[in-house]
């Protein structure tokens, strides 16, 4: 399993974190941990939506309270980190982990 | 005679390397080759003792035998990239060094090679860019399958010619088990590589699961000539594929006889000699190509570059130092000044003398040399100030005077005058000369100012005199010249219409008008524009067709009488041409085969599915001041329904300011016209686009917290998606749909990005690198994002704890105990393996050495616990980077604890590898300063 996938992993350690993905700003999935098929694909098109407004508004990361979920949305330059945690899970808490693993993620492409 | 297995034979090649004797290694490599000529590891290994011996053109022909055999050769193409990068040749490196990093994205010593020339060619725009081809890789890597095959299609289609990435999609189809189309690639990769090893291997194995026993062990044995050590199949080989390990693998390690001793490849001279196709040079790259365009197509092979015999290389003395800095060229000065002390190898910009010297003698000079020397073998004699010519003024003589022997170099240059004199009678004069000779031959006259009054017949061309004299005091811009040649002026119109050949037709409003005469047509004439032609009646206002008051096409008048005329009024709210629109509309429809109608067609098209008739000009003179404000303009049967068009447009604003949009502007264009209030309504029904996502449509006009956006609703308006909601809904605050969640910042401010408040707050919070929100609220069930895919990630992640994928009990920052409370905890028992690993797991990130101290103690003291750390030593190696030996080295310790070999191996070479490229970087680096 490549380096990104084990970064992922790292990410769903922690209590709370569901699932990551690494996607692209249009939402091509690049990798995933603890999520597969259409659903990776749903989350994905949610961080594309979640990426746009993030974008658009100049911040580099955007939460998303979904119900029963949130979804973190961190920006890299060319890739995005996207968590689905409990909604429990405080963004400042999580956005620094993931701003670790992007990171590491994105330093294979920069 | 002594016989070594080729195991060992190859580690005592690498270990020569190793200790810098590079003789030696490639004398075992010879050894190996005699037995095994193509083995494509022993290539590879004798390519990096000649590289290090420095002899880098035996070292790049051994990199391009290696890439014959295995494509994805990472070491071959970093080698190549070394040595291209040494030769100068940093785009070359650069792409070299691109596949390299495409074949495997995740290793970092080659993302940092690329970063680094990529900065060297690029500056600050110099980086590494996530390709197609990359991506296809980490798919690959990641054992996605169908992203790997889709990715590396992709990439084939921009670039088919990468064979790499041909292998790379073979093996991913091969491994979703769609063998027909694996079998069909990898034989395309062996028509040109007949020796690529990858493709053979997958094809030994589709036709062993086919049983195809005969053909299996063919490919497999080809296979084996190239990979006798069984390396490149062990990669291919899978855990759980029992039957497919043992058939790809090895059974035993062959032996190789000490003594055979292999005839390395004749060297080939440097000769003029392009067409050494039956040599087993390297296959050719286009070092011009793209970065994923290096191709290794064996059918263009490699020759060396070829001196041109005869001719001394270029140097700098040849031009000189005074016409080229240091700073145009892309080098060092330092390198500059070092390859001024090796002339042999100078590269330099030849002269304008060297290359008339080096020109093919029936080759024309060009330039002025050329010029000069057409003049001479056309009779011309070269210009001689000193006669031939008229006198020159006194301004002339001083700087002919002054101007230096008339050495070819320093010729002044020759004044207009001289020119014409020097022209060849046959030849025509350029300029205003020469036009007025060409129209002195057609028999035109020059231009005569009183050419109305006195015919140009009357004065012989040419008479210089008088036309000095006959100035015309009209023309006062022009200046009065002694001579014909000196006269500057423009010709005037009548002129050029004088002398514009008679079949020709005239440009400009006489061509039109002569052009309306030709046809029959007669001037217009103010006082006859009621005098309507009797063949064209006047159609009534009534009539849908001639009511658009489009500007009708020129009509194509048959009538030579006065009904040829142009009556203005034709233009007007009356037109005498009847058009058969339906006929048109068929014929454009015609003219666009598969496409939709376009533009006003479609604006008409779409009126008429509203009902809506096309608008009169004379309905709109006519009625439009009358009508009550609020009701359309359009009269009788052109009725607007407005009621269908705005179907569901309940809300209203009393923001009378809105201008109207382009769309209600684009229908008054075509005749729709709308009163204030309906064009308001129209503008405020557009679409919204993505873009106003970013307006602070919430914080501006006055929404509460339940007023928020439906963010789906509005993705679905930018992507073109049939929803009706318009703004008009989105700014009602009645709205009664209530989004499910707003966000909200630490101190419960609404975050919006219109809100000045907010700005300064992120940018503060974002400064210290906290969160950040934004606000905006969805349905999340509209997103797909319901309870049961929640339920769904929550048991995957459940199934991974349970397989011992990962611990999930780690608690977030701020939400449990710190490192220093660990800290703490281990000191009070230090013994306490969970308080350990917390420890280790919390330092990854702050303080690595020390995680991997805390790992290396629950190696050594809890055997069993091994698995437990796992995951965050491979967290370890990300953060640690260039210290990431150690943490492989311990991943390779706990894999064969645990019985895993080939993972363990992995790490163990990896651990290797780490260390040797970087090492290697150093010894090339060191020996080319």
């Amino acid at each position: 399993m490549g380096a990104m996938d084990d970064q992922l992993l790292g990410l769903l350690e922690y209590e709370g974190v569901l699932c990551a993905l690494v996607t692209t700003p249009d939402g091509l999935i690049v990798a995933a941990a603890g999520i597969e098929g259409d659903d990776a694909e749903v989350i994905g098109a949610a961080g594309s939506t979640l990426w746009s407004t993030v974008d658009a508004a100049n911040e580099p990361s955007g939460s998303l309270d979904v119900g029963s979920a949130s979804i973190h949305l961190l920006r890299g330059g060319e890739l995005s980190l996207v968590v689905l945690s409990d909604p429990s899970v405080p963004h400042e808490s999580i956005i620094p982990l993931m701003a670790g693993a992007l990171d590491n993620v994105s330093g294979v492409f920069s | 005679m002594a016989e070594v297995l080729l195991t060992q034979a190859v580690n005592q090649a690498e270990e020569a390397i190793e200790s810098g004797n590079y003789g030696g290694a490639i004398e075992t490599c010879q050894r190996i080759l005699g037995q095994f000529p193509e083995f494509a590891g022993a290539h590879r290994i004798m390519a990096e003792a000649y590289a290090e011996q420095g002899d880098l053109e035996s070292a790049r022909e051994a990199f391009h035998r290696t890439l014959e055999r295995d494509p994805q050769s990472i070491p071959a193409h970093l080698g190549l990239g070394m040595l291209t990068e040494d030769a100068g040749d940093r785009e070359s490196a650069l792409a070299y060094f691109q596949v390299a990093w495409e074949i495997d994205p995740r290793r970092r010593d080659l993302r940092e090679q690329v970063s680094r020339i990529s900065q060297q060619l690029y500056g600050a725009d110099g980086r590494l860019y996530l390709t197609r081809a990359a991506l296809a890789s980490l798919h690959f890597h990641a054992g996605r399958w169908d992203r790997a095959v889709n990715e590396s299609a992709q990439v084939l289609q921009e670039f088919p010619s990468r064979i790499d990435v041909q292998v790379r999609l073979a093996e991913a189809l091969w491994r979703r088990g769609d063998d027909q189309q694996a079998k069909q690639v990898g034989a395309s990769i062996l028509r040109l590589l007949p020796s690529a090893v990858v493709p053979l291997l997958v094809l030994a194995d589709i036709y062993r699961h086919e049983g195809d026993r005969g053909a299996a062990a063919d490919y497999l044995k080809q296979a084996r000539n190239i990979d006798p050590d069984g390396v490149r199949a062990a990669d291919l080989i899978m855990v759980g594929f029992d039957d497919q390990a043992d058939f790809l693998s090895v059974d035993s390690i062959p032996t190789i006889d000490d003594q055979i001793v292999h005839e390395e490849p004749a060297r080939y001279a440097r000769a003029p000699d392009f067409s050494a196709a039956d040599t087993d040079e390297p296959a050719y790259v286009d070092h011009s190509a793209e970065p994923e365009d290096v191709v290794v197509p064996p059918e263009a092979p490699y020759s060396p570059p070829v001196e041109p015999q005869g001719v001394r290389p270029f140097s700098w003395d040849d031009i000189g130092d005074e016409d080229l800095e240091a700073s145009d060229l892309d080098v060092p000065a330092d390198d500059l000044a070092a390859d001024a002390t090796q002339p042999s190898t100078d590269f330099s910009l030849p002269t304008d003398e060297e290359l008339e010297r080096a020109r093919p003698s029936g080759e024309r000079p060009a330039g002025f040399t050329g010029m000069l020397n057409s003049l001479d073998s056309e009779g011309m004699q070269p210009f001689d100030p000193s006669g031939g010519g008229p006198e020159p003024s006194g301004a002339e003589q001083g700087s002919s005077g002054s101007a230096p022997e008339p050495d070819w170099m320093d010729m002044p240059l020759p004044t207009d005058e001289e020119l014409e004199q020097s022209r060849p009678k046959t030849e025509e004069l350029s300029s205003h000369s020469g036009v007025l000779d060409s129209l002195d031959l057609e028999g035109m006259e020059p231009f005569d100012p009183f050419g109305d009054e006195q015919p140009a017949q009357a004065r012989p061309a040419y008479e210089s005199s008088q036309a000095a004299e006959v100035a015309p005091e009209s023309e006062p811009e022009v200046a009065p010249a002694e001579d014909f040649m000196e006269d500057m002026s423009l010709p005037s119109d009548e002129e050029l219409e004088r002398a514009r050949p008679a079949d020709e037709r005239p440009a400009g409003f006489t061509g039109m008008l002569s052009s309306l005469d030709s046809e029959g047509m007669t001037p217009f004439d103010p006082e006859g524009a009621t005098d309507l032609p009797p063949e064209l009646p006047i159609e009534s206002g009534d009539d849908p067709i001639s009511g658009h008051g489009v500007s009708e096409p020129e009509p194509e008048v048959e009538s030579e009488e006065s009904g040829g005329a142009i009556d203005l009024s034709d233009m007007g709210e009356e037109s005498p041409f009847q058009i058969d629109w339906s006929q048109i509309d068929g014929e454009i429809e015609e003219a666009i085969p598969g496409e939709m109608p376009r533009g006003y067609t479609d604006d008409l098209r779409g009126l008429d599915d509203f009902g809506l008739e096309p608008f009169s000009f004379e309905d709109l003179s006519a009625e439009a001041p009358e009508e009550p404000a609020g009701e359309e303009v359009v009269a009788g049967a052109d009725e607007l329904d407005l009621d269908r068009l705005t179907a569901g447009w309940d809300q209203e604003s009393d923001d009378s300011s809105l201008p109207p949009s382009p769309d209600v502007e684009e229908l008054d264009s075509v005749g729709v016209t709308f009163d204030e209030e309906q064009a308001r309504e129209f503008s405020e029904t557009e679409l919204l686009s993505a873009d106003r996502l970013n307006e602070p449509s919430a914080a501006e006009s006055g929404l509460t917290a339940g007023e928020d956006w439906e963010l789906d609703e509005l993705l679905s308006s930018a992507e073109g998606v049939g929803d009706e909601w318009g703004a008009s809904d989105i700014a009602d605050p009645g709205m009664p749909e209530t989004p499910e969640t707003l966000l909200f910042d630490d101190t419960g401010h609404e975050l919006s990005t219109g809100d000045e408040d907010v700005h300064e707050a992120v940018s503060s919070v974002g400064a210290s690198g906290t969160s950040r929100v934004v606000g905006i609220s969805v349905s999340p069930e509209r997103l797909g994002l319901d309870e049961s895919l929640v339920s769904r990630v929550r048991q995957m992640k459940q199934t991974l704890i349970e397989q011992g994928r990962i611990g999930g009990k780690v608690l977030l920052p701020g939400t449990g105990a710190s490192i220093e409370s660990l800290r703490r905890a281990v000191e009070n028992e230090p013994a306490h393996i969970q308080h350990r690993i917390a420890l280790a797991s919390a330092l990854v990130q702050e303080h690595p050495d020390d995680a991997l101290e805390q790992f290396r103690w629950v190696y050594r003291n809890a055997p069993d616990h091994g698995v437990e750390i796992v995951k965050d030593l491979g967290r370890l190696i990300d953060v640690m980077r260039e210290r990431e030996v150690g943490v492989h080295r311990l991943l390779g310790a706990l894999y064969r604890r645990h019985g895993d070999w080939l993972a363990a191996a992995n790490h163990y070479e990896e651990s290797l590898t780490s260390k040797r490229g970087s090492s290697a970087e150093r010894i090339v680096r060191g020996r080319h300063g």
